[in-house]
């Protein structure tokens, strides 16, 4: 079983590679061979699923740093089933429709960032690991961002890509506090053995503050009030990629979390609260937003906002009963939400448009009555008309927020009715402004093209069919997803007489009423969203950077130095006034070599003076040498020849470097600084000079509580087979730093490569 | 400055320094030495190649050899330390072998392959920067 799960994980990033490979010998191969993944991964998704449907979850514990309890495990239960289903089949999906969509446009590279998204998101689901969720999490971030940026020499899709980017990682690194905080509660960063201590951890009042910081992170990723603008900025991207995005991944990562987490938290005060209260406010509010907008992309944006409010929403109210009914709506948008964002790419082929306002107005879309039908289906499980899976789904909603109710009309059931009002009213607009839109002529729109692929059509076709399936028997698709619960044998027409059924009706009556006063609603005045509030921030934020970076590096060399040493004797000095001050100078001697301390000192201070004392900047830099050469002796003295080495050829590629560019260089001129200048150069240097005397004097006087080194030198030989006992610490006890700093190396080495080719691009530039 | 003696014994320090960081690399187990001490001192003899013969010629002679150390030490040092993962042990545990290398004393295990590694990170990224700078500087 672990090599499924590897298999699931690894397939898309497999292909991803390979398609790379292959895509500059052959578009057409490239796009085949695409299509291998999500059928791989739903392949294996249905062998997992026969395996955990009825069964207990399966674990794959891997081993990472069991030192400190980080592991990469893995996890699947009939939730992770489901969605990596839904993830595979939709990506067939997709991926046929983007081969007759995009044609040459694909390249490898759009497919490898499909692919890799894909994987990204199976990774999502198939963790036990908080922190490997974590790092799918991100990398479905970046993935989608760099999609919808693709297009990146327009400025909408840059952007789109770039306020996704920042708002979904963003509250990504609150979830990862979250995270952390409530590992440290649960003692464990696996998401198993938060759920066996479940009980416990939702009675202790600190559960709240992590609780509250992983939502976070699910909201923003699924684009809740008030994150939910970064989703209509999304639509710059191709338009399989919106529909895939608003389907079956990224924004379900969010409502995966929140599923998740619902057993676990589900008794929390804060559950209920949250959930309904923010879900609730996306519906209404994105629904609004819908009503409002002409794009057909951006209609269908809000209005993904506004039912992964309602997902949210339904997990808030279900927290005092049960849960029933969530895959089943998950499967609802899913199904109807990427075949409608299908059908409006055909729609936009066709007519070169998707602007409601600029769509032909002498009924063209009746000419294609198969065509007609779907956009027709389509928008009626938008809706939530009946014989459809969408109206089983808004039922199942009303159903979960009358049950929490303990009014017979409570403020739940109110926003319930007004948020589905405005999905029928802006539905009924879409579907009015499509078939019989008659209110302006075309402007301003791209060609229309009249050879247009067949696939664009079937497979929205294909993916509408579960829509009239579960319409027609719901029963069918829920003793499918979840067969603990009773499924009622009736078709989708009503639910039962009764309250159910009252809200149904004001439903469509209120929604009849908006779509009537549309016009009136499309004059009302745009409040200032936080989508205007983020723009501002991102653009103070640059802003202040700047400003900052101007004042810190003023261009000269004085500024430079006074800043660090600022930073660095103050950043020293709060350390040591928090540890209590400088040491009392007591027992502490000049250690074992004591009668030579003073040899090594003349060679230190004598070319310390000599370095002030002499003129020409290589005497200086020579005098500096030999004064580090100095302190190499003290290692020596005090046995410490590994630093010692080091030391002493730092000092010597340091004076070759000072050598080299000194030599370039005119020579010094007469001092020419006034007076005042010279006292403050002088105060910045005594002092930085002074307190790092200070310094080394409190650290040689420091006694250490343990004896870390002793242990080390004992563990060396035994544990790491070497003689020398800091190459044991460097490439072995603390290799993880060793790689971390070889990192940081290689980075600041392209970073010197970026700047320094940047600044010669610029000068070439101005020449011209 | 660029005179022929300057050039030879440059060229001599080179092949000096070039042993010595060898030499660092392969004691650095048992005694003090290492990779980054190895890296530097490499690095050190480049430089004073530099200084000899100018940037110019030291990059056309030693950057085909030099461009892609970096990324090699890198895949080194990821590669050392992911390798016995694939045994179930845990991340960053070495492989030593059991037999030393006849008549040098030498171990064989990941460990030396991670501090191959770093020197090769080292000299690589410190010799790419060098080459940026004089390439700015105009050396």
């Amino acid at each position: 079983m672990p090599l499924v799960f590897s298999l699931i994980i690894g397939a898309p990033f497999l292909v991803g590679g390979l398609v790379l490979l292959v895509a500059p010998r052959s578009a057409r191969g490239a796009g085949l061979l695409a299509l291998l993944a999500p059928a791989a991964v739903s392949g294996l998704g249905f062998v997992l699923w026969r395996q955990v449907a009825d069964g207990p979850p399966l674990l794959v514990p891997v081993e990472w740093l069991p030192a400190l309890g980080i592991n990469l495990s893995l996890a699947a239960d009939r939730l992770s089933a489901f969605f990596v289903l839904l993830v595979g089949l939709i990506g067939i999906g997709i991926v046929q429709y983007a081969r007759h969509y995009l044609g040459p446009r694909a390249s490898g590279g759009w497919w490898a960032l499909l692919l890799g998204f894909m994987g990204s998101m199976l990774g999502i689901v198939l963790c036990d690991s908080v922190l490997l969720l974590f790092v799918f999490w991100e990398l479905t971030t970046i993935f989608s961002s760099l999609l919808i940026g693709w297009s990146f020499d327009e400025g909408k899709a840059r952007h789109g890509a770039i306020q996704a980017f920042l708002v979904t990682s963003g509250g990504a690194l609150f979830m990862l506090a979250g995270l952390v905080l409530m590992a440290g509660l649960a003692g464990s960063f696996e998401l198993s053995a938060w759920s066996a201590r479940a009980e416990r951890l939702a009675a202790d009042p600190r559960h709240a503050l992590p609780l509250v910081l992983i939502l976070v992170g699910a909201f923003t990723k699924s684009a809740q009030f008030p994150f939910h603008f970064w989703l209509p900025g999304a639509m710059a991207a191709e338009t399989p990629v919106s529909a895939y995005l608003h389907s079956a991944t990224m924004v379900k990562a969010g409502i995966y979390l929140a599923l998740r987490l619902f057993p676990l938290f589900a008794a929390s005060p804060l559950w209920a609260p949250l959930l309904a209260g923010v879900g609730m406010a996306t519906f209404v509010i994105a629904g609004w937003s819908a009503l409002r907008s002409h794009d057909l992309k951006e209609v269908l944006a809000y209005s993904t906002s506004a039912y992964l409010g309602l997902l949210i929403a339904s997990l808030g109210y279900a927290a005092g009963g049960e849960l029933e009914g969530e895959l089943l709506n998950i499967t609802n948008h899913a199904v109807y939400k990427s075949s409608l964002f299908l059908l409006v790419g055909w729609i936009e082929k066709r007519t070169g448009t998707r602007d409601l306002r600029t769509l032909e107005p002498e009924r063209w879309l009746l000419r294609f009555p198969f065509a007609a039908a779907l956009v027709a289906v389509g928008i009626f499980a938008m809706a939530g008309m009946p014989l459809l899976l969408g109206f089983v789904s808004k039922e199942l909603f009303f159903e979960t927020v009358s049950q929490a109710a303990t009014s017979s009309l409570s403020p739940g059931m109110v926003l319930a009715v007004v948020g589905s009002a405005l999905a029928f009213a802006y539905s009924l607009k879409v579907f009015i402004d499509i078939f019989f839109g008659d209110e302006q002529p075309p402007t301003d729109r791209g060609q229309p093209r009249h050879e247009v692929s067949g696939w664009l059509l079937a497979v929205p076709a294909l993916l509408l069919v579960v829509q009239l399936a579960g319409g027609v028997a719901p029963w069918a698709i829920g003793r499918a997803l979840e067969p603990e619960h009773d499924w009622a044998l009736w078709p989708a027409l009503w639910h039962e007489a009764g309250a159910l059924l009252a809200m149904s009706l004001a439903t469509f009556a209120a929604g009849g009423v908006l779509f009537v006063f549309r016009r009136r609603i499309y004059r009302v005045a745009r409040l200032p969203g936080a989508g205007h509030l983020f723009d501002g921030l991102a653009h103070a934020t640059l802003r202040g950077a700047g400003r900052l970076g101007d004042a810190l590096q003023a261009g000269g060399h004085p500024r430079y130095l006074a800043v660090v040493l600022f930073f660095a004797v103050g950043a020293m000095a709060a350390a040591l006034f928090w540890n209590g001050g400088l040491p009392a100078v007591g027992e502490a001697g000049w250690g074992p070599e004591a009668q030579l301390g003073w040899l090594p000192l003349v060679f230190v201070g004598g070319s310390a003076i000599g370095a002030v004392a002499l003129r020409g900047r290589i005497p200086k830099a020579v005098m500096i040498a030999i004064s580090g050469y100095g302190v190499a002796v003290y290692y020596v003295v005090y046995r410490a020849p590994d630093v010692a080495l080091t030391q002493v050829l730092v000092e010597t590629i340091s004076l070759v470097l000072l050598v080299l560019i000194f030599g370039g260089m005119p020579p010094l001129t007469k001092d020419r600084r006034g007076r005042g200048q010279k006292a403050w150069h002088l105060a910045v240097s005594g002092l930085g000079g002074a307190a790092m005397a200070v310094f080394a004097w409190s650290a040689g006087l420091h006694e250490a509580p343990g004896r870390a080194g002793e242990e080390q030198l004992a563990l060396g030989l035994p544990q790491a087979g070497g003689k020398n006992v800091v190459n044991d610490i460097l490439v072995d006890f603390r290799g993880g730093d060793t790689l971390g700093e070889i990192t940081v190396l290689a980075i600041a080495a392209l970073g010197v490569i970026a700047l320094v080719t940047a600044g010669l691009y610029r000068g070439r530039e101005a020449v011209h | 400055m660029r005179s022929l003696i300057v050039k030879y014994i440059a060229e001599l320090i080179l092949l000096v320094t070039t042993t010595f960081a060898v030499y660092l690399l392969l004691r650095g187990h048992d005694e003090p030495g290492g990779g980054f001490a190895a890296g530097i001192a490499a690095t050190l003899g480049i430089l004073l190649q530099a200084v000899a013969t100018g940037f110019r010629e030291t990059r056309r002679r030693l950057e085909g050899l030099l461009r892609p150390a970096w990324g090699l030490g890198m895949v080194l040092a990821v590669g050392a330390a992911v390798a016995h993962m694939a045994t179930g042990a845990p991340f960053f545990t070495h492989f030593h072998a059991e037999a030393t290398l006849p008549g040098s004393g030498l171990t064989l295990s990941t460990a030396l392959a991670f501090d191959l590694g770093v020197f090769l990170v080292v000299v690589g990224s410190a010799a790419a920067a060098f080459a940026a700078l004089s390439e700015a500087a105009r050396w």
